[in-house]
């Protein structure tokens, strides 16, 4: 296994480089950055979460071959979110006479819903489109984080099933189950919301 | 374009339009957001290929953090029973729960490492 290995990173034309890694997570960052808030609500945190994603990609995967990246990065950056969100459960446990809602939280949510500012868009379709995208989007918040994790990404990341199961580490009927069912809640919240 | 062919045929072009729809959207990130993100980035790229160093004090102050995990568990017991199980069972569970939360720092790159390797080496068997 080690061999065959190591015989790939020197074979393999797609051998990655700084440049390469650079151009990957230059595209990746900002949907990864949005994935992080809405888990986090919190901008320094998500922040955070994104670059110590990145920091693990560069320094322990930098080698492997560049169609291997996404994956990779999802599944780190999972792991980062779920790991603050498993701290976070603790904390609140310990720390439970502490105040838990978040003066930021308006701020945040502000934040969320001006990413698809039906106010910026031009035209009467376009603007029942990012309105119905900000419904859509506030029925995400309320799903399960498994199908939740799917759907994002599934969908707004377009990774391949077999990526996605990868970066959720199940298999991969259960990210087609998982999406089937964010996608019924959804639909549903689509057509509830449309004139 | 990404395709959905496993979605159902009524739920896979809402797939498409809100993919459609959100890639756009990533674009209104604010400039102040999208700076900090390109000096992530930057950071991240070039801390990767900076040596780590991990002065002696890092591994006392380590151990140190542990051992006040373990006595602020200790003293802080939580209140309730969790459901299924006696008071002294889920207090020793929830005791457990959170120092593995709390100091498992140390190990968590380890095990990711390790789940990592075992799927890429899967992903290689099933692609051979």
């Amino acid at each position: 296994m080690l061999l065959s290995a190591l015989q790939e990173l020197v074979t393999d034309d797609s051998l990655s480089s700084p440049v390469d890694l650079n151009a990957f997570l230059s595209g990746v960052e900002r949907r990864a950055y949005l994935r992080a808030l809405r888990a986090t609500r919190d901008r320094d945190e998500a922040l955070d979460l994104v670059q110590d994603a990145m920091l693990k990609l560069s320094r322990h995967y930098e080698t492997r071959p560049g169609r291997e990246w996404p994956a990779l990065f999802q599944r780190i950056l999972t792991n980062r979110i779920r790991d603050w969100q498993r701290r976070q459960a603790v904390r609140r446990r310990l720390f439970f006479w502490r105040d838990t809602v978040d003066p930021r939280e308006d701020e945040i949510q502000d934040r969320l819903d001006g990413i698809v500012d039906p106010a910026q868009v031009d035209g009467a379709t376009a603007l029942v489109q990012a309105e119905q995208l900000r419904k859509v989007m506030a029925a995400l918040d309320k799903l399960p984080a498994r199908q939740r994790e799917a759907f994002e990404l599934r969908v707004w990341e377009g990774l391949p099933v077999a990526d996605t199961a990868r970066a959720m580490g199940c298999s991969e009927g259960s990210v087609k189950t998982h999406l089937s069912r964010a996608m019924a809640s959804l639909r549903d919240a689509a057509e509830r919301e449309l004139p | 374009m990404t395709r959905f062919d496993e979605l159902p045929e009524q739920t896979r072009q809402l797939a498409g339009s809100l993919q459609a729809g959100l890639r756009q959207q990533e674009t209104r990130l604010d400039r102040q957001t999208v700076a900090a993100l390109r000096e992530a980035r930057a950071h991240a790229l070039s801390a990767a290929h900076r040596p780590a160093i991990r002065p002696g004090w890092l591994y006392a102050s380590g151990g140190l953090a542990t051992a006040a995990a373990v006595a602020l568990v200790l003293v802080l017991q939580p209140s309730g029973p969790v459901a299924g199980l006696s008071t002294e069972n889920s207090v020793r569970a929830a005791g457990t729960e959170a120092i593995d939360v709390l100091t498992d720092d140390v190990d968590a790159d380890f095990y990711e490492d390790l789940e990592l390797y075992r799927w890429l080496d899967r992903g290689h068997d099933g692609a051979a």
